[in-house]
């Protein structure tokens, strides 16, 4: 079967990563591992909810592109293999703390503002808090530092949307 | 319990660019050889052209805690593994200038060299014959004398000819940047293809890293390398007037040690300095060779200050390689900026990608959702940038020290603490007013300058005449103990305005070959 434009770049754009998928190891790309629902390893649902909302305020598509799952992936993968953004930084390991930390503090963030979790805000109302987030301005913030993180999620993105392999 | 391994002749910690050049001079010397590298083995087969995948040629090891006002991102520029920093490096390989050796007895301000250009011009002519650098001499006007480049500079394309106009309308001068990036098959390696993953850690072997250069050599006249051992220890004899060796951890969690007539610390400049001063005891009370306080001393980067512009021609400024196409050292001096002082130059066209910390993306950190596609799509093909490599002054108080958290393997984690100095902020003030200016004069539609960053790492264990203000010789070698010799960019006393690979290939080949051509005297 011939694949379209849109498959083979989904094939070849990223490299591919042992996800799971019923319980089975395979090789997929992280949008591959999207559309087939690999399990996640690390971040668990309302994690992974606020990541992938969070993402699609900075860059649309790339929750589809996969990136909870691409982020999952690497938290869960040995040091000298992980492939985040995050890695060029002095940030303690486990990066899955920085994580962790991150994502709660988006949500406390929201409840406080507008009663619910991020990923349940209004369009307008994500891209307000992303707004001030990327210049550390959401009041009550307790994670890491908002414009650090804003730059680390935005990166992820752009990561599996934009990042190749030759 | 601690497995003793058989003695050799030179323990070598580290197998990155210093190390490589000393594995490989003492091997070919004869003598027998072993590198202890903390990271896993890699090889030509494990590089990935990608910038996600680059990653992996970087530090993930101990954590280092930074402080102070601009911390240097020590992941960022330390690697791990085969072939260590040298294998993300760009490979853009300009020599120091005469005046970056006597700043202190010509300015007043930093420190000198024990040593002048003219000692390193040698070992510079010899080194670029030896890996091959490209570039055009010549045109160089700036450079300091030496040997013409064995090969033809590397190809300008259109985001090269497009901001060259800019530094032409201001009566600046350019010249093609000289790398060490085969532009023409080489001592056995292929010419670049010109496709900008040099991060990556090419994996055809034309640029010069480690794997392509010194580290082969040094394998085939027979030294080993030890992957996954980490160095826990110096140890020394009871009163601390000679080293033994190492204590390590190999890849299985075993405590090893590896006795040798000499050792050469070449584990980037942080972690030799984070060596010396946990392996103190018997004579070196504050750590080992640090009677002069020195050690984890004068911690220094470069500034990097991209300018960036979007033209309403095409670009093509995925083209190309990362360290640019185009270099320009015209205001080179020291001083006559008012409170700025130190050297600069800028790295012109560097090939850029939509992803990775100096990718198109993050050149307006600020645009995220629709705004972040349409910029993209717009930047590459549109975009043209460039970066200041900007000289950051030897302070005391920029330093390493041992914190009190410990790593896996018991071992204090390092604490660095860098801040840039008032001067070196103007002089980056400067260079950045400077850079638009030119890029404006280039005519496109829109030029910005995007704050700052840092590359590189300096300092540590720096050379000198005296124990009293220095920690080592010109050739490495500590003032206290005989046989410990120290390697990399940690024994420069000043940082310069360039980067920083070619000097230490030539310091370090002119420190390994002192330590061959007088081995008896250190053993």
């Amino acid at each position: 079967m011939a694949l379209t434009r849109r498959q083979f770049a989904r094939v070849v754009g990223f490299g591919t990563f042992a996800f799971l998928v019923s319980n089975e190891r395979k090789l997929l790309t992280p949008a591959q591992a999207f559309e087939q629902r690999s399990a996640f390893e690390v971040l668990n649902a309302t994690e992974v909810g606020t990541l992938e909302a969070l993402s699609e305020v900075l860059l649309p598509g790339s929750r589809e592109a996969g990136v909870a799952h691409f982020v999952d992936h690497q938290l869960a993968a040995e040091d000298h293999d992980a492939l985040l953004m995050i890695r060029y930084f002095s940030i303690p390991k486990p990066f899955r703390d920085f994580y962790h930390g991150g994502l709660a503090a988006v949500n406390t963030a929201t409840r406080v503002q507008f009663g619910s979790d991020f990923a349940s805000l209004e369009l307008r109302q994500k891209q307000r808090l992303v707004m001030d987030m990327s210049q550390d301005a959401i009041p009550g913030w307790s994670g890491p530092p908002q414009s650090f993180w804003y730059f680390i999620v935005r990166n992820d993105a752009i990561d599996v949307v934009y990042g190749s392999v030759k | 319990m601690t497995i003793r391994s058989e003695h050799v002749d030179v323990l070598i910690v580290g197998a990155g660019v210093s190390a490589s050049i000393f594995a490989a001079v003492l091997a070919k010397a004869g003598r027998k050889v072993v590198m202890l590298e903390a990271g896993k083995e890699r090889t030509n087969a494990h590089l990935i052209s990608s910038q996600v995948f680059a990653r992996r040629n970087h530090w993930y090891g101990s954590q280092v805690i930074e402080k102070g006002n601009h911390p240097i991102n020590f992941p960022m520029n330390a690697g791990q593994g085969t072939g260590g920093a040298g294998m993300h490096q760009d490979a853009c390989w300009p020599r120091f200038h005469i005046e970056d050796f006597t700043m202190a007895h010509d300015h007043g301000v930093g420190l000198d060299w024990p040593i002048g250009y003219d000692d390193l011009r040698p070992f510079y002519d010899r080194v670029q014959s030896e890996v091959g650098i490209s570039g055009d001499a010549a045109a160089e006007v700036w450079r300091p004398p030496g040997e013409p480049y064995p090969l033809p500079p590397v190809n300008e394309f259109t985001q090269g000819r497009l901001l060259r106009r800019g530094f032409e309308a201001l009566g600046m001068r350019v010249a093609p940047v000289p790398v060490a990036i085969n532009t023409r098959p080489y001592n056995g390696r292929p010419a670049c293809l010109y496709d900008g993953w040099c991060e990556a850690g090419c994996p055809i072997g034309a640029l010069a890293n480690p794997l392509a250069t010194y580290l082969d050599a040094a394998l085939r006249s027979g030294a080993t390398v030890r992957h996954e051992s980490t160095a826990t220890r110096i140890l020394t004899d009871r009163k601390g007037g000679r080293v033994l060796g190492a204590a390590y951890v190999d890849a299985h969690g075993q405590q090893r040690t590896q006795s040798a007539s000499v050792t050469v610390l070449a584990a980037f400049g942080i972690q030799n300095a984070k060596l010396l001063l946990l392996s103190g005891g018997g004579g070196h009370k504050n750590g080992l060779s640090n009677r002069s306080g020195l050690v984890g001393k004068y911690i220094m980067t470069h500034l990097a200050a991209p300018i960036q512009s979007l033209f309403d021609e095409p670009t093509e400024s995925y083209l190309g390689i990362t360290a640019g196409q185009l270099i320009c050292q015209d205001d080179y001096r020291k001083d006559g900026r008012g409170s700025a002082f130190g050297s600069y130059q800028w790295l012109i066209a560097n090939s850029t990608k939509p992803n990775d910390i100096i990718g198109l993306a993050n050149a307006k950190p600020g645009i995220f959702g629709p705004a972040l596609h349409s910029f993209l799509k717009d930047a590459a093909q549109h975009y043209a940038g460039m970066v200041a490599v900007i000289e950051d002054l030897p302070v005391k108080t920029n330093q390493v020290r041992l914190g009190s958290a410990k790593d896996k393997f018991g071992i204090p984690l390092a604490e660095v603490t860098h801040t840039v100095d008032d001067r070196s902020l103007a002089l980056k003030e400067h260079v950045v007013e400077e850079g638009k200016k030119i890029l404006k004069a280039a005519k496109p539609r829109d030029v910005w300058a995007s704050g700052f960053g840092t590359m590189h790492c300096m300092g540590g264990t720096v050379m000198g005449k005296n124990a009293a203000d220095s920690v080592v010789n010109s050739y490495g070698q500590s003032h206290e103990i005989a046989n410990l010799y120290i390697a990399g960019a940690g024994l420069f006393p000043t940082s310069a305005g360039v980067n920083p690979t070619f000097t230490i290939s030539a310091v370090s080949t002119r420190g390994a070959e002192h330590l061959a051509a007088n081995w008896s005297d250190h053993v």
